[in-house]
This record gives C-alpha cells, structure tokens and sequence, in this order.
C-alpha cells in the first residue's frame, strides 16, 4: 500500500514537472496558483450539467475554466491598466469565489466541498480501486497519473522545438509561421488538465509545489532546455519518493512532507551546488578576492620595500593578517 | 527599372488612435542596403514591424516579393534572456521555419549552425549561455541566426546599437557580401554619419515619409533640416561629416 502512494506521488510529481519548466521559463508560476483553484468552478459547473461526480466532463469543464483563467488574466493585463500579478488577483478570486457560492446555493448536501477539492490526500490513493471484470488492477490515481505522464511527456516530445522557440522568441515564433499563441495556449492546456488531474491526489497546494519547485530547482543547475525538463522530472521523482518515506516515518502528512522535502531540495541547490549555489559562489568569490589581495601586497611589498608601507597601501587589513598568519610575509619593519 | 523588394503603400500606423506612421510610400529595391532614417520616435521600429505584419496597420498595404524568404533581427530586448539556451541553441533555431511542424533539426542544420557561429566568430563562444554574452555578442548570435535562416531579405532593427566599431564594421562587411549575392537589406539607422558609406537608399521619415531616395542625394537636400526640424540641435556635429562623407 505503502509502494502504491510513492509509485503514484512520483508519477504525478514527475508528469507536473515537465509544464512546470514551460510556466517557470514563462515567469507564470503564479498562474498556476490561479489554475489550481479556478478549475473548482469547472467541475462545479460540470458536475451541474451531468449530476455525476466521477463523469470525464468535469475534467473538461475544469481545464476549459483553467483555460478561461489565462485568458482573462491575459486580456485583463494586455489593457495595461494594471499589472500582471494585480491581474491574477482579481481573475482567481472572482472565479474561485463564484465556485465557493454555486456550491454552498445548490450543491450543500453534494460531497463537493472546497476541502475534498483544495486539499487532496494521498494517504487515500490506495482506497479508490480500479476494477474490471473482478481483477483489481491497481489504484485508480496510479492510471490517471500515468495517462497524464503520457499526455505531457507525447505533446512535450511532438511540439518539444515549437514550444521551445515560442518561449524563448515569440516573435520569430511568429515570424517562422508557427502560432505562438495557439502553442501558449497548449502549453496552458497541459498545465490546466495537469492541474485538474493530479490535485484530486495531491490537493491544489501540492500541485502549485510540483509544478514550480523541480522546475525553479533545475533552471538553477541547467544550461539547456531539454536538460532543464530531464532533470526537473528527476528532481520531482526523488523529492516524492523522499517526502513520502519522510512521511511514513515520522507519521505525518504525506503532501505536507513532499512539500518540505521538496523546498529543501530547492535550498539545497540554491545554497550550495558548485555552478550555481549562492554559499559556494560567495565563497568562491571571498577565495579569489583573497587571492588577488594577496598578489597585490606582495607588490606592493616588492615596490616600497617593507611590508608596513604596503600596509598603509592596501586597505583590507583582513587579508593582510592573514598573510602575516599563513607565514608568508614575517610582520617585522 | 530595377526590381522591388518591398513596396509600401499607404501606411498608416497607429497607437491609440494616434498615428505613428502617416500614409507612407515607400519602395525598396532589390539587391540593395536600406536605410530607415529619422529621430528619435520617428516611428522607425514601427515601420519595420508593420512592414513584417507584427503590427497591424490601419490603412494602406506592405507587399514584399513572395519569392523572397524574409529574416528579422529585432533590437536586443524581444527574446527571453533567461531561457536556458546556448548560443548554438539560438542559431539553430534559425532553421526551424524551414524545417516547419514538428520535424527536428539533424546533422545537417547542426553543421550548419556551427559554420554560421564562425561566419559571425562566435564558434568559441558556442556552448556559452546566451545572458552571458556582451551586446556585441549577443547581436552577432541573432546575426548567425539570421545567416541560418537562409533569407534573401533581411530587416535588423539598429543592429550597430551597443556595438563597438570592430563589429559594426563586420557586420557591415556580412551585409555587403549579402547584396553581392544579390540580397536585400532593410536596416533601422541613427547614425548620419556613416549612412552614405554603408547604405545604398534610405528613407527618412518623421511619421511621414520626407524622403527617399540614393542617401547622396537625401542627405544633401533639404529634406534633412524638415525631418529633424524642432529638434534640439538637429544635426549638431553630425552635418559637416555628412557633408564631407559626400563630397
């Protein structure tokens, strides 16, 4: 039971990770944020029309709202009137707030409640079964976790140099004949049916954490696009798996610990990897500020003759005694 | 009668009901470096990008020769320079608009990409980060790309900007080569000073067209003081280098 929730936090985590990069490289991490509560309206309206809370519209209805999401904060933002965050949050509480009340109007006595919706559990997956014919074939979650890893990972694969150019130049996107905007806007789809799909097990939250942490992790270490996708997958699966071991262990929230893990994973990139990492370029820089200090005492000791002289020259007394500790200048007049 | 790469007919361009362009005429021959003169807000960038349909006009029409595959090298700010890409990356995406939907670039774009970046010099610089390059740089990258792009016409947005004089000068030599291979290019210019000894025709413009023509013969008119009229010192150091480059 225990495989089954990390089997199927890291296929998820791992399908989340690759729209992740597009909207990270696009500066949208927010919009995901957006995303992730807007599509609750989607469903509300979706469950309105088919009375059915397991029917595959709501998943329609849902990415269409997310879709409908970008859209008015795109066109609300493009009147230059206000800013882009200031656009968001105009579009996803009023989206997300018409959900609220449609569902508190009619849907009171529906097992539809913002809870079930925004806060997903994992610790579920194991209980909601696909069964056909008898043969209990697994964890519903693990399939749909697995056709939206395709879904992802096929239009990555077919649109991979399309979607590339649009977001590094839309411009000569258009220029080329390519449709940047319909290429915005798959990329947009993607992100939307990631969303809809994957926060009934990972709850809103976590899928704004999948989406954005591996990618903002990778882009820090890498110096190419496919890379930068490759790795934000890897990044995704190991901090999932981690999380929920972490989970097991200490008996607490599986979201919550994937969440942790995964913000330490990105800490740790940030501090300390060697290309990029904020620690190791500080000291970097602290070892070759020394460096060259040091070679410009020295001249100046050649110059003036005596090492006091040089003293009254170069200003950073620090480097100074630590010459005069290493042993390599004898502080004598 | 020489042939005409583009002709412009009647543009009128406009930001919020103002118009930027007013009815512009305007035809540029081929095999020919063109030159789009004016001050500051002249509508220079505007005219470019209306003559590449990236900006819609309201009135009048831009035809360029169907034959001709056209290259755009826009100023420095329009691409994404965060995005993880190298400088090869950049230039071989100058051959996706021949390769169209879905199909990948092969050995032969890669090979092709890589004698594009040492046309321009680059090649050492290839596996570099494109935000990591100096203007210069950065400007003979989108040059690379434009050369992968295999256009026969090309439109740079003032490509000399933030440029030192070694790579304005090579950029210019790449561009002579081009119209010796009998292809046209359509360049946004500041600098009167240099125009005749680079450019062939320009055109110089205050939102209308004021004129154009050899940029002899514009430069010596007085077509110049109308164009920068109003301006602070309109040609200050600049007049007497033109008239001397045209003598």
């Amino acid at each position: 039971m225990e495989f089954e929730i990390v089997l199927v936090s890291c296929i998820t985590a791992a399908a989340l990770a690759i729209p992740g990069v597009f909207l990270a490289l696009k500066n949208m991490c927010m919009v995901s944020d957006s995303i992730t509560h807007t599509v609750i309206l989607g469903i509300v309206l979706g469950f309105f029309v088919t009375k059915d809370l397991s029917s595959p519209l709501l998943i329609i209805g849902a990415t269409l709202t997310g879709l409908l999401t970008v859209y008015l904060t795109e066109s609300l933002y493009k009147t230059k009137l206000v800013s882009e965050e200031s656009a968001i949050g105009v579009v996803f509480p009023l989206l997300f707030s018409i959900a609220v009340l449609l569902i508190t109007l009619f849907a009171s006595n529906v097992h539809l409640d913002t809870d079930s919706v925004l806060l997903g559990e994992l610790a579920f997956i194991p209980f909601d079964r696909l069964v056909i014919l008898g043969v209990d074939l697994g964890p519903k979650a693990l399939y749909f976790g697995l056709g939206l890893l395709l879904i992802n990972l096929a239009v990555t694969l077919i649109f991979y140099k399309e979607i590339k150019l649009s977001i590094f130049d839309y411009t000569q996107c258009a220029l080329y004949g390519f449709r940047p905007w319909a290429i915005h806007y798959l990329i947009m789809s993607m992100v939307s049916l990631s969303a809809v799909i994957s926060f009934n097990v990972a709850g809103s939250i976590l899928v704004v954490a999948f989406l954005s942490i591996p990618a903002i992790t990778s882009y820090l270490i890498c110096k190419d696009f496919k890379q930068m996708i490759i790795t934000s997958v890897l990044v995704a699966v190991l901090n999932s798996s981690l999380g929920c071991v972490f989970a097991f262990a200490l008996d607490v929230s599986i979201a919550g610990s994937i969440a942790v893990v995964s913000l330490l994973m990105f800490l740790r990139v940030f501090l300390f990897s060697k290309k990029a990492g904020l620690l190791m370029k500080f000291l970097d820089k602290r070892k070759r500020r020394e460096e060259y200090l040091k070679s410009l005492v020295l001249y100046y000791i050649n110059k003036e003759g005596n090492f006091q002289k040089a003293c009254g020259i170069v200003r950073d007394k620090r480097v100074m005694k630590k010459l005069v500790k290493e042993g390599i200048i004898k502080n004598s007049p | 009668m020489e042939k005409i790469a583009v002709e412009v007919k009647n543009l009128v361009v406009s930001y919020k009901e103002i118009p930027v362009l007013w009815d512009i005429n305007l035809k540029i021959p081929k095999g020919c470096l063109f030159a789009i003169v004016g001050p500051n807000g002249a509508g220079k960038t505007t005219l470019l990008k209306a003559m590449l349909d990236l900006i819609k006009a309201d009135a009048g029409f831009v035809n360029i020769d169907k034959t001709l595959k056209v290259s755009y090298v826009p100023q420095n700010s329009s691409v994404s320079w965060d995005f993880p890409a190298t400088c090869f990356d950049v230039v071989l995406m100058g051959s996706y608009r021949s390769l169209g939907w879905i199909k990948r670039p092969g050995r032969k774009e890669k090979n092709n990409a890589a004698a594009c970046l040492e046309k321009m010099g680059m090649l050492e610089f290839k596996d570099r980060q494109i935000n990591e390059l100096s203007g210069g740089q950065k400007q003979r990258v989108f040059l690379a790309r434009a050369l992968m792009e295999e256009g026969d016409i090309f439109f740079l947005d003032e490509p000399f900007r933030g440029v030192d004089v070694v790579t304005e000068k090579e950029i210019i030599r790449l561009l002579k080569s081009f119209k010796e291979e009998g292809k046209t290019a359509v360049l946004v210019h500041h600098d009167l000073s240099t125009l005749c000894e680079y450019f062939d025709y320009m055109a110089l413009i205050n939102k209308s067209l004021i004129a154009q023509g050899p940029c002899s013969e514009v430069l010596l008119s007085e077509k110049l003081t109308q164009a920068y009229n109003g301006k602070i010192s309109p040609f200050g150091v600049g007049y007497a280098n033109i008239a001397s480059n045209v003598r």
